[in-house]
């Protein structure tokens, strides 16, 4: 599953001219439950980011094929490219994906429900696309933070409770 | 004395400055151009509406060796502006693959923290000198008049190049002249581009898209003068109407299509080309193949050494782009419209596209032609053309560029096939916005690519009912809507400045447009004005004022509150039900003795009532209709529906009264998410927890068990 032509995807990610297809955002969710559980939904246009994977890793899924390799694939790229701090237990739950092209990837996890403050890291497609923008609300209560992480901005210190 | 006047003074500076009107159903006069005789404020075009006037001669010769064009054009520009021009202005948009072009200067990044050869080539090719710098841009041969001492010079700067006239071109006169030029080929998988060509390697073949492949007239009107905004290869294209007569050289295997009349068709085309051609044009119900795909595959086995030239005449229109290859199958059918001539819808794509593209892409141009016309015009041309080209969606006048493969065994996914229709609609359909209503692209993305996607989610769910469309339906705009408002520009942001291009010129205006239809407006009122702006403006130049004016106009509904705050700001809905009072009959007991026999008929004593007092407060900023769904405590429901004027005295928070007659149990507001509330979890009462995304799925894996299983036994 080797991806022959690097070159040639790379270039065509990276073409700036805008027709059909330019999204290039995401929505990660996070959850963050009175009894300690969290949520993580992360929101994808499914092209970009099988497009942003093959060019990472080299490996060419399809977000809508079903087999455990693929699973494995994107629970190791999400992971890699998101971190919070003081989360603990994070375990992939499953994935949907739309024919609209959205996709989306569950993940479960605890944290201590003394913490009030996080540090967040979202990389997911930025060094893909470069108008990639990853919009991020963290929830606990009635209470919503929204984080906008760009190629120039990677990583925030979040208090929810201020 | 002084103190008292400062003080007096600066009074009068804080009254006027609190007293500045900040109501969201404030006109939009501060916004829009003051209407005059080229624009009136009906939004139609003025008594002294103009436009200029481009025709263009070429000759162009595609040679296969080298991968290059080379050109020929005389252009007639004919003044029809009151004002005498000085200089004419040209695009030379090939010259952004120049080297040294200003795209490439501008481009921003930062390094990547990747280390791969991927990221280098990268690295190195975008922001580097001398690694594989492709040799783009037109090589300018002659720029000469015709008409005798016009000019005697020319000035290129970067995309865009002046004729330097002797004297001021007079309104009513026209000038004539000469341009030759040639340029490579770029290469659309290697570098990117709007056109250009695809190699396949394995056979050595290509199969070239050709556009933006001439200089072109710029336009010039009343509202910019002459375009003065450079080509940096996001803002689109701003061209004048004309009439084009194109002769296209071309290897004789080769098959062409174009924009326009195929003129010598029995130079160019076998006799069994041209019967299948006629029954195309008599055949409505299926695609009719001219160049079967056994036909095609026996084709581009071999080359030719001669060429063939090809001629199309095309009238009225703003552009002109062609394909050529000797790869292409090609199938076509004819199309019935209501009010309109017939026409003719075709595709030309390889073997890669098959067998997809046979059983979709004519169809999907027909559905387009279909829809499209009912909600504008008829299509005004004789036919609609979509071609397979890897990777891209582009448009051109009478025809588009567009992608979807099937894999090397000739199977595809659903996945591919949607991706394929919905790119073909999308860009068929630019063959009304801007091509016919011809709005500037250079300045406005949004009145091209938004009124498009648009009526392309409309021609979606008449190809296919419940098709997957990705943009449209109010909720599908959530997402962006709710982001961080420091990285959301207004719709009215020019084209080479908008943060998030495909949500902002694309999904935002289009879900704007169709909620606007469904929840603000209603069908019939929308639809009307929507056919109205067309009419109007179908061969003419629009601006944003005249669209906005025109629905007002036509609908009787004044929508300068919609407009601002849609279009002009990047608020978000987000009303919520902050409180809820109730009082029933047993409230007013003392009250209700008071009455006597004829007061108690009139109010319906015998009946009982119920009131309800409802506060929503408005924390998103877009002020919208309150769609509110009681149900009654016996299970029944009923929906009141409030227009967005009942924001007009407060914005930011109002209350109403109900009087029911059956006990309320619960209050919905928006139920149906019809106006792209961004947290639905303050839009009941009582509260009511709605399932995340995440809480969905679990239920619904939860639910692919039995008790036992999910037990563990």
């Amino acid at each position: 599953m080797l991806l022959k032509n690097a070159y040639i995807l790379l270039v065509a990610a990276l073409s700036s001219f805008s027709l059909l297809h330019e999204y290039y955002v995401s929505i990660t969710t996070i959850q963050l439950h009175q009894n300690g559980a969290v949520d993580l939904t992360f929101k994808f246009v499914a092209h970009d980011l099988e497009k942003a994977i093959e060019l990472e890793t080299g490996v060419a899924i399809q977000v809508d094929e079903q087999d455990q390799l693929t699973d494995s694939i994107l629970e190791t790229y999400i992971k890699n490219h998101f971190e919070i701090s003081g989360l603990e237990e994070a375990n992939y739950l499953g994935r949907e994906f739309n024919l609209d092209e959205t996709f989306y990837v569950y993940f479960t996890a605890r944290y201590d429900t003394t913490l009030s403050k996080f540090n967040v890291r979202n990389t997911l497609l930025l060094q893909t696309f470069e108008a990639q923008e990853n919009i991020t609300h963290i929830n606990k209560g009635t209470t919503q933070k929204s984080l906008s992480f760009k190629r120039n901005l990677t990583n925030y210190t979040v208090n929810i409770n201020e | 004395m002084n103190k008292l006047i400062v003080i007096l003074l600066s009074i009068l500076v804080f009254k006027v400055s609190g007293q500045e009107n900040v109501n969201k159903f404030r006109q939009l006069k501060d916004k829009l151009a003051t209407p005059n005789v080229y624009r009136t404020a009906s939004g139609a075009p003025g008594h002294q509406y103009y436009q200029q006037q481009a025709n263009y001669e070429i000759d162009v010769v595609l040679d296969d060796n080298r991968q290059k064009i080379t050109g020929k054009e005389v252009v007639t520009y004919i003044n029809n502006s009151p004002d005498p021009l000085e200089y004419l202005w040209l695009q030379l948009d090939q010259n952004v693959r120049a080297k040294g072009s200003d795209t490439k200067k501008v481009k921003t990044g930062q390094i990547s923290k990747n280390k791969d050869l991927n990221t280098l080539y990268y690295t190195l090719k975008t922001f580097g000198e001398g690694y594989y710098e492709f040799d783009g841009g037109f090589k300018l041969t002659k720029v000469k008049t015709i008409t005798p001492n016009a000019f005697d010079s020319f000035t290129v700067n970067k995309t865009m190049m002046r004729l330097n006239l002797n004297k001021p071109l007079a309104p009513g006169d026209s000038v004539k002249f000469r341009i030759e030029w040639y340029y490579n080929i770029n290469d659309r998988m290697e570098i990117g581009g709007r056109s250009g060509l695809e190699y396949f390697r394995e056979e050595d073949n290509y199969l070239y898209t050709i556009a933006q492949f001439y200089p072109r007239m710029c336009v010039y009107n009343d509202v910019e003068g002459w375009q003065n905004k450079q080509f940096l290869g996001r803002g689109e294209f701003a061209l004048p109407f004309g009439n084009f007569k194109v002769n296209i050289t071309a290897p004789s295997d080769h098959i062409v299509a174009a924009t326009g009349d195929l003129k010598n068709q029995k130079e160019v085309l076998t006799k069994t080309q041209i019967s299948r051609l006629e029954k195309a044009k008599k055949t409505y119900d299926n695609p009719v193949l001219i160049v079967t795909q056994k036909e095609a595959e026996e084709i581009e086995k071999t080359k030719a050494t001669t060429t063939k030239t090809w001629t199309f005449h095309a009238a009225n229109v703003r552009d002109f782009a062609f394909a050529s290859s000797r790869k292409f199958i090609w199938d076509a059918m004819a199309v019935k419209q209501d009010g309109g001539d017939d026409v003719m819808a075709m595709s030309y794509y390889p073997k890669e596209g098959n067998p997809l593209w046979e059983e979709h892409s004519t169809r999907a141009v027909a559905q387009t032609l279909r829809t499209y016309s009912k909600y504008t015009i008829p299509y005004p041309y004789p036919k609609a053309i979509s071609v397979n080209a890897k990777q891209i969606g582009m448009e051109y006048p009478m025809i588009c560029f567009n992608y979807g493969r099937c894999e090397n065994d000739g199977t595809y996914s659903d996945r591919v096939k949607y991706g394929m229709i919905t790119v073909v609609i999308h860009e068929v359909g630019h063959n009304y916005f801007p091509m016919i209503i011809n709005s500037d692209e250079r300045q406005w993305t949004w009145m091209d690519e938004g009124l498009n996607t648009y009526l392309q989610y409309l021609t979606e769910q008449e190809y296919q009912e419940d098709y997957p469309s990705r943009r449209g339906p109010a909720h599908k705009i959530v997402d962006y809507m709710k982001g961080d408002k420091k990285m959301i520009s207004p719709i009215m942001t020019n084209s080479e400045s908008i943060w998030q291009f495909g949500n902002n010129a694309y999904g935002k205006p289009a879900t704007a447009l169709n909620i606007l239809r469904e929840t603000v407006m209603g069908k019939e009122l929308f639809d009307y004005a929507f056919k109205k702006y067309a009419q109007r403006w179908a061969f003419k130049h629009p601006t944003p004022a005249d669209f906005f004016r025109t629905m007002e106009d036509a609908s009787g509904v004044d929508l300068d509150w919609y407009w601002r705050g849609w279009f002009y700001t990047n608020d978000h809905v987000d009303i919520a039900i902050k409180k809820v009072i109730e009082k029933d009959k047993k409230d007013y007991k003392k009250a209700l003795k008071e009455l006597n026999d004829v007061q108690k008929k009139a109010l319906k004593l015998d009946e009982d009532f119920f009131i309800y007092q409802i506060d929503f407060e408005n924390i998103g900023g877009l002020v919208m209709p309150l769609i509110v769904e009681f149900t009654y405590e016996d299970g029944t429901k009923k929906t009141h529906y409030i227009p967005a004027e009942i924001w007009k005295l407060t914005n930011d928070e109002v209350s109403k009264v109900f009087v029911e007659k059956k006990k309320v149990k619960s209050i919905a507001l928006d139920p149906y998410l019809e106006t792209a509330d961004t947290d639905i979890s303050n839009n009941y009462y009582p509260k009511k927890v709605v399932p995340t995304k995440i809480e969905a799925y679990k239920l619904k894996e939860a639910q692919k068990k039995s008790v036992l299983e999910r037990v563990g036994k």
